[in-house]
């Protein structure tokens, strides 16, 4: 009987190893590590500019079922003509595998600075958004998030 | 071919603000994910998307994996001039894909 026991453990230990693999395999990659550095990705972002909280709204739901599909929208003040014009707005779920969702690069043509998307989640966290102005400087917005169940479980 | 729907109004007035939606049928596999076999999926996300507008960029979008299959955008432009809305993009195995609609301006 106890033979049997540690065969099975043995067997489940092989899986779990083998499961393991292919993710240890890719957190070595250099533009993970980087991402995964959130000081560093936002001030990368961010172009080193000191970011002022307000002049961007970021909209999502409190609580979500699954992070599978998760509605948000990204609205930054802006007439989006002359010198008021949002470069560039960036999505960061930070405790995500991968915490840059999304990077859009904007232009005039747009009537507002609005941008509206679904993402995953992996988990509760506050979802930030980063808007770089024309001018040099960057807006940060927040907004927390409940989410049941996390995008980030096994396919098997 | 990714199937595709952009969803825009033909007509607009010029100075109008027109609402754009676009939806791409797409699995943006993570590359995080194992199949019932155990073995990893392999990554396949769309890299990026363009939108143009009578030939100007209107916006460029990189996408990472923490957007949801089949990816959904909704913006508006400025009616300024007719011409086509574009969408342009690419996932990770090369396949490109497009999808355009006709808007005209009076």
């Amino acid at each position: 009987m106890k033979s049997l026991q540690t065969r099975r453990r043995r067997v489940l230990g092989l899986i779990a190893g083998t499961a393991l693999l292919p993710l240890v395999a890719k957190s070595g990659g250099a533009i993970i590590a980087a991402d995964n550095d959130l000081p560093a990705l936002i001030k990368r972002l961010s172009g080193n500019a000191k970011l002022t909280e307000g002049g961007i709204r970021l909209t999502i739901p409190e609580l979500a079922d699954t992070g599978f599909s998760v509605p948000v929208s990204i609205d930054v003040e802006s007439a989006m003509s002359g010198s008021d014009i949002v470069k560039s707005i960036h999505l960061i779920a930070p405790r995500n595998p991968r915490p840059l969702v999304a990077s859009i690069a904007l232009s005039p043509l747009m009537a507002r600075a609005s941008w509206t998307t679904r993402i995953r989640l992996g988990g509760s966290q506050e979802v930030m958004a980063i808007a770089v102005m024309a001018d040099g400087s960057a807006r940060a917005g927040r907004a927390d998030v409940v989410v049941s169940i996390s995008a980030c479980i096994d396919g098997t | 071919m990714a199937l595709a729907r952009l969803s825009v109004q033909s007509k607009a007035r010029r100075g109008e603000a027109v609402p754009v939606r676009l939806v791409i049928q797409h699995p943006m596999e993570t590359g995080f994910q194992m199949d019932t076999q155990g073995r990893p999926v392999a990554k396949n996300l769309i890299r990026f998307v363009v939108c143009r507008y009578a030939g100007r960029e209107v916006w460029r979008a990189e996408l990472g994996s923490g957007i949801a299959a089949n990816p959904y955008v909704e913006f508006s432009l400025r009616a300024d001039m007719t011409g086509d809305i574009e969408m342009n993009w690419e996932d990770d195995l090369g396949e490109k894909g497009s999808v355009r609609a006709r808007l005209d301006v009076a």
